[in-house]
């Protein structure tokens, strides 16, 4: 019979010894016979009995006599002393084998037996990567060691452990011959603790290593990030740390080369972190509580006279410091209970480093570090529950809860609290009463309003998102206490809002208002004036539809004029629909479609609409005053030729040029019978005719382009003004702005634009800028963005060409005439040029030298055609682009125009030219404009240049992304070939009159591949030749198909006065 | 920095060691700790003023300007506060990189309470105990000082006397500006930390919260009437809440019961929650400025050595 026992020595070694007579390793045929019977069940320990691995083991073991005697004696007895890596495999071993039915000879004690649980279990625990990384020092030089994770689940367990230990595996002692084995407090064995820990650290430290540092053919550890010197957060590392994790990954000692104070600072820091875990059984836990049942706020002075706040007096809220458990966090406790064990699983058993009252006022110092007035609030200590007011309390819960739940002190607030925001909500409500019929039929259908209509305007308090009605507010306002009780729940309320909100509602709450008073009500909302932020803006019928912004699918739709020589496409019928809803309120707006989208012809259909109502009533209706439009000089022309060609019946009036009327005459010319019905001028003219127009009482103002007056300094923003007269007189003059681009760059352009229409609606510039244009640009505020839109919407209506509404109505390519207006050197040019050249014709012609005829009139086409594009086109004379920032050349102002709008909406376009020097000219404009290098493509440009430039303009084939936005070609050399779908504006800057030729050009950009609306423009200048040729093509199709479709030799054959009057200059041509 | 008078043998024969200022500007650069306020005055606190204050009185205008200079540029390569309970408490060791190679050894003293007047502090907080959470959460209530040297004891140095300064430079005259620096750094860490100074004193931070904890439950009848503990017994359940093993070890039993262990209860599961890393529970600030960076090194190879079964027969 053979016991085998095992202490873990001190050394850190397992020593194996038996139980006499056997001594261990064993020898002989002792040996033989182990061998023979356990290398089968048990072979790491045979192997170990027999080994040659001797040594000796200094126990005290008791005598054998009876107790309570001195019954112990000292021992040194031999024994196989394995060291870890050894230790382990036997321990494992044993483990996992039942040791108590082994067969003869051996029995295993329960000391080995204890040991090798202790082992399994650490080595369970480093296996699952429940390990930490050290740094130690051994043998003079630096080691990467593995220690283990010790959380308060493994503390825990260790000590279970250590109290299961037999005495036996304790019996390793330092024998002291001076005291003599057994004293008289009897003999002591070596603590428990100290062996499992001891031993669990032993085998982490091993597994960690030896997985670590893997033997080939394992999956290698991967080479932490540090060899690269940095890691993930981009951060360097000091190299010490990297020589640390070298030397973890490949089990070597840390390089020579590391100073050895880094590496004692290192492996301090790696002790401390490794310390650091949480060892409490507990967390703090401030809790507010919140009054008892029977406390009744209303008790309190302050809930019934109300003339102070409520500081100072009792509110009945107490804040609480608790314990709360981590194991189980319903059981929360005082600190003194828990120390007093009142609480079942603590008391003695709290296993924190620190006693529990003493970690509850750490935790509160921790605590007071982020909010500091909480010691104040606690009074002397830790002990009794603070009484709060009711100001404390919501100071606590506004500041000191979300930077204590920061900082990791856990808070328990009333299960339901709320901070709601208050807010106002404006309602508006079509009133029966004065339901005038002095806006007939178009919008006087039902639901709908009619100007002189009074509007219920309801304010309303919102807190959060119940809506209070006045009793509950009034209610809640005479408590004055920060925290109140709506409707079952704890509610924190801004009283000063709330009070100031209440009397802003008896001031105002319903007041009857006229339509056109809600603009004056919306800018008291956008200059910040109310006393709450408006959350909600709605109302009924029509009305609500407009304040949502859906006005222009909901209002009655306008029947098409009979005087309107077009047909509305379905999102213009809307827009007009619109403009009149707008009109008959008194209300102004923006209509910022599109460009190409048709703003002209809405505007005129308007016009058109309401001549015929109130032609309808009978002649006892006033007259419809005129309108007065004003627009870029570059497009008088083109309104006028639209004005002509959509709405014939229309009159129109342009004041321009040196001729204009002025003052009274003016005044006559548009008042009274026989008056214009549209008025035309241009921004330089308003501003210098400004009193003139102002004497004349205007139906409406409408601005084209309106993005030309976006800087509210200059002359013509404040003319325009000015000629609006007062907003919403009665009856009085509509306001419209019509803009493609209604904000280009910065916010304030709107505010410009918007402020026009609807004077006041976004407040004063200043005001806007804090309000709006500052937060949205600089910081994205998401809540000025919603709140801009909610105001803004009502009165602004755009549509693109992509909105589903729109697309489907839109034609696939939209081919339009733009007409030009010449500048006075333009036009004084274009005079000299027809003087002179008929004379010269006529000279020919006298001589009858028909062949010098045909190239004076060619020649003199070419000249006309070069004073339309520019006068440095003809003069050839290198002279400015432009002067004095002005353009010398209306077409090529409205080139700007066009391609502002383009480069804004991020698209692209091509300008046709048959002239190179034009566009010599053109580039370097465009590049200062744009700022970048556009291409030309001419005939002088080389096949490579060619493709290198198509392929830089398509944007490496990415359409819309990078290449330039505009292209220059030259009509014959870019006229073919080219695929340039990337655009979707095509600009023929100047006439060939060849239509094939054109479209040819045309279809550069509109052909497969191109997926959006392409549009054309063809420029021609006013009352010139340019217009009467392309109205003389227009007009006679068949011939141009025969005649004209061969180009420009045709007009040789004309009769000298058929020339004249083709080339003669139209009064209409100078727009300024 | 006004420029080196002209070098005349005369001069040179006649300077002195401890004319630290001569030659000026040759330190060697040293990339130590580095002060926060990087101008202006030292101690944003009026405790930490109260450290800078004693040595600003001691010395002149140009030491401390080389200090403060010093404290901003790291020259200060390494400062530790002794810890209480051991032989260092009550020093501060520091080294400070000047022109020679090897860095100078700065050494700070206070003079440290003995245990009978750390008993009378603990005395005294146990009747304010919010005082001592102040401390600890980075504030020194002006009422803390008071308390104190109401308890006879002196917290916050009053003059160089109470803080003594040492250098191994050839500067004879202290505080030098390698002292000056030392003590400018010292007064930012109390600023954050004020139980530094008392730390300095030779007070351990749980050892005192037990002491008042202690006297706390008597005074508050809490506890059934047991009498106040002393420090070292203080000590002793704070280092045996720390360590579980029983200090005095267990009697062994004589009998047959010597021979018998019980099971061993199973080992807590290895599984952590999914998501969180083995080292997720470990205060990472406790490995310095970047400790996240280190975890963040850590982490892959804590996962490889996790995964993959092991190698079967062994470990």
């Amino acid at each position: 019979m053979l016991s085998v026992h095992g202490v873990w020595a001190r050394r850190g070694a397992l020593c194996l010894w038996a139980e006499a007579p056997a001594r261990l390793p064993l020898t002989g045929g002792d040996a033989d016979a182990v061998r023979e019977a356990l290398s089968g069940a048990v072979p790491r320990l045979a192997h170990a009995l027999v080994a040659r691995a001797r040594g000796t083991v200094e126990l005290v073991l008791p005598t054998g006599e009876a107790p309570p005697s001195a019954a112990f004696g000292a021992h040194r007895l031999p024994a196989v002393v394995l060291n870890p890596d050894r230790a382990l495999d036997v321990l494992l071993e044993v483990g996992r084998t039942d040791t108590s039915s082994l067969p003869w000879p051996v029995t295993v004690g329960d000391d080995l037996r204890w040991l090798a649980a202790v082992a399994t279990a650490a080595r369970d625990r480093a296996a699952a990567g429940l390990l930490v990384p050290g740094l130690a020092q051994a043998d003079g030089e630096w080691w990467g060691r593995w220690h283990p994770l010790v959380d308060r689940a493994w503390r825990r367990w260790s000590e279970a452990a250590a109290a299961a230990a037999p005495p036996s595996a304790l019996a390793e002692v330092e024998l002291q011959p001076a005291r003599g084995a057994g004293g008289a407090g009897g003999q002591r064995g070596r603590p428990a603790l100290e062996v499992v820990e001891h031993l669990v650290d032993e085998v982490t430290a091993l597994v960690g290593q030896h997985r670590a540092t893997r033997p080939a053919g394992a999956p290698p550890v991967p080479p932490p990030a540090a060899e690269q010197g940095t890691t993930a957060s981009g951060e360097s590392l000091a190299g010490v740390v990297a020589a640390w994790g070298e030397a973890l990954r490949t089990g070597e000692p840390v390089s020579a080369g590391v100073p050895a104070r880094e590496l004692t600072d290192l492996a301090v820091r790696l002790e401390r972190w490794r310390g650091s875990g949480t060892t409490q059984p507990a967390e703090l836990l401030l809790r507010v509580a919140e009054p008892r049942p029977g406390h009744d706020p209303a008790d309190d002075p302050a809930g019934d006279d109300g003339a102070e706040s409520s500081d100072g007096t009792p509110s009945g809220w107490s804040l609480q410091v608790r314990l709360r458990s981590l194991d189980d966090p319903s059981t929360v406790t005082t600190a003194a209970e828990a120390r007093r064990g009142v609480s079942g699983a603590w008391g003695q058993d709290w296993d924190g480093d620190l006693d529990p009252w003493a970690f509850a006022l750490a935790e509160l110092g921790r605590a007071a570090a982020v909010h500091p007035p909480l010691l104040a609030e606690l009074g002397a200590g830790v002990d009794d529950d603070a009484e709060l007011t009711a100001q404390q309390v919501v100071d606590l819960v506004t500041d000191g809860v979300p930077a204590l739940l920061e900082a990791g002190v856990a808070v328990a607030l009333p299960g339901r609290w709320l901070r709601p925001q208050v807010g106002l909500s404006l309602r508006t409500r079509s009133t029966a009463l004065g339901a005038t019929t002095d806006v007939p039929a178009p919008v006087d259908g039902p639901g709908t309003l009619a100007q002189a209509d009074l509007v219920a305007v309801d304010w309303k308090v919102v807190l959060g998102d119940v809506e209070l009605d006045e009793a509950e507010l009034a209610v809640l306002a005479e408590q004055r206490a920060p925290l109140v009780q709506l409707r079952g729940q704890w509610v924190q309320v801004d009283q000063a809002a709330l009070a100031r909100s209440l009397r802003f509602l008896q001031r105002t709450a319903h007041q009857d208002a006229s339509l056109s008073s809600l603009v004056g009500v919306l800018g008291q909302v956008a200059s910040g004036s109310l006393p709450a932020p408006l959350v909600d803006l709605d109302g009924d019928g029509p009305l609500g539809a407009l304040l949502r912004g859906e006005a222009e699918t909901f209002v009655a739709p306008v029947p098409p004029p009979r005087g309107l020589r077009a047909v509305l496409r379905p999102y213009q019928e809307r827009g007009v629909a619109w403009l009149s809803f707008l009109d008959a309120h008194g209300l102004g707006g923006v209509l910022a479609d599109d460009m190409g989208l048709g703003k002209t012809i809405q505007l005129l259909t308007l016009l058109l609409a309401e001549r015929e109502r109130a032609a309808a009533q009978g002649a006892g209706a006033a007259p419809v005053a005129a309108t007065l439009l004003v627009c870029p000089m570059s497009v008088v022309g083109n309104w006028e030729r639209e004005a002509a060609r959509f709405a014939p019946g229309l009159r129109v009036l342009v004041h321009h040029g040196p001729d204009r009327l002025k003052g009274e005459a003016l005044l006559a010319a548009c008042t009274g019978g026989g008056a214009p019905d549209l008025v035309l001028t241009t921004y330089p003219l308003v501003a210098r005719d400004a009193a003139d127009l102002a004497a004349v009482g205007w139906r409406r103002v409408a601005l084209d382009e309106a993005q030309h007056v976006k800087n509210l300094g200059t002359r013509a923003a404040r003319a325009v003004r000015q000629v609006a007269g007062p907003p919403h007189p009665a009856g009085g003059t509509q306001r419209l702005a019509l803009t493609g681009t209604p904000v280009e760059n910065r916010l304030s352009e709107l505010h410009a634009v918007l402020d026009f229409a609807n004077p006041g609606l976004l407040g004063t510039p200043t005001r806007f800028r804090e309000r709006f244009s500052v937060p949205i640009e600089k910081h994205a505020d998401e809540r000025a963005t919603a709140l801009l839109t909610s105001l803004s919407r009502p009165f602004v209506l755009r549509r693109t060409k992509t909105d589903p509404d729109v697309a489907p109505d839109l034609p696939a390519k939209l081919e339009l005439v733009v007409r030009a207006n010449l500048t006075t050197e333009q036009a004084a040019l274009y005079k000299a040029v027809v003087d002179e050249m008929l004379a010269k014709i006529r000279e020919a012609e006298a001589a009858k030298n028909g062949e010098q005829r045909r190239g004076l009139v060619l020649a003199t086409l070419t000249r006309l055609k070069q004073v339309c594009n520019h006068p440095a086109q003809l003069l050839a004379d290198g002279s400015s682009f432009l002067r004095r920032g002005q353009h010398r050349s209306g077409k090529l102002a409205l080139v700007d125009d066009v391609l502002d709008t383009v480069v804004a909406d991020g698209e692209k376009a091509l300008l046709f030219t048959q002239y190179r020097e034009l566009g010599a000219m053109l580039v370097p404009h465009l590049r200062e404009r744009y700022g970048v290098e556009v291409p030309f493509l001419h005939g002088g440009v080389p096949r490579a240049s060619r493709d290198a430039m198509v392929e830089q303009f398509s944007g490496g084939g990415a359409a819309q992304e990078g290449g330039p936005p505009v292209m220059l070609l030259s009509l014959r050399a870019g006229g073919t070939g080219l695929n340039l779908v990337a655009a979707n504006h095509v600009v023929h800057v100047d006439r060939w009159w060849n239509p094939a030729v054109e479209a040819q050009a045309t279809d550069r950009a509109f052909r497969i591949g191109q997926t959006r609306q392409v549009q054309v423009r063809k420029l021609v200048c006013v009352g010139t030749v340019e217009e009467r040729v392309d109205e003389l093509m227009a007009r006679k199709a068949a011939l141009a198909a025969s005649v004209v479709g061969s180009g420009e030799g045709w007009l040789t054959e004309l009769s000298t006065a058929d020339l004249h009057d083709l080339l003669r200059l139209g009064s209409e041509a100078v727009g300024d | 920095m006004a420029p080196p008078p002209p070098s005349s043998p005369d001069r040179r024969a006649g300077r002195t060691p401890w004319d630290a200022s001569w030659p000026p500007g040759t330190r060697i650069r040293a990339d130590g700790i580095r002060a926060r306020s990087q101008r202006g005055a030292f101690g944003s606190t009026w405790w930490g003023r109260r450290f800078v204050a004693a040595v600003e009185e001691a010395t002149g205008a140009s030491r401390l300007s080389r200090g403060r200079t010093y404290a901003r540029q790291g020259q200060v390569v390494s400062l530790d506060v002794g810890a209480a309970g051991t032989r260092l408490a009550g020093r501060v060791t520091a080294a400070v990189q000047g022109s020679r190679p090897a860095p100078y050894e700065v050494v700070l003293t206070v003079a440290t309470w003995d245990a009978e007047t750390r008993a009378d502090l603990a005395d005294a907080l146990a009747s304010d105990p919010g005082q001592l959470a102040a401390v600890l959460g980075g504030q020194l209530p002006e009422a803390f000082e008071e308390l104190c040297l109401d308890a006879g004891l002196v917290l916050l140095p009053r003059s160089l006397s109470d803080l003594r300064t040492g250098c191994t430079c050839p500067d004879l005259v202290e505080p030098c500006k390698h002292a000056a620096a030392v003590v400018y750094l010292l007064a930012e860490r109390l600023d954050t930390d004020p139980f530094t100074a008392l730390q300095l004193r030779g007070v351990e931070r749980d050892v005192l919260l037990s002491l008042v904890a202690e006297r706390r439950a008597t005074s508050g009848g809490l506890e059934d009437g047991a009498p106040g503990a002393d420090e070292e017994a203080a000590a002793g359940a704070v280092a045996g809440r720390r360590r579980r093993d029983p200090s005095t070890p267990r009697l062994l039993p004589a009998d047959a019961a010597f021979w018998r262990g019980r099971p061993v209860p199973p080992p807590p599961p290895t599984a952590l929650p999914t998501g969180t890393g083995a080292l997720d529970g470990l205060d990472a600030a406790a490995l310095g400025p970047r400790g996240d960076a280190v975890v963040a090194l850590l982490r892959p190879l804590l996962a490889a050595l996790a995964d993959g079964a092991g190698d079967g027969e062994s470990y």
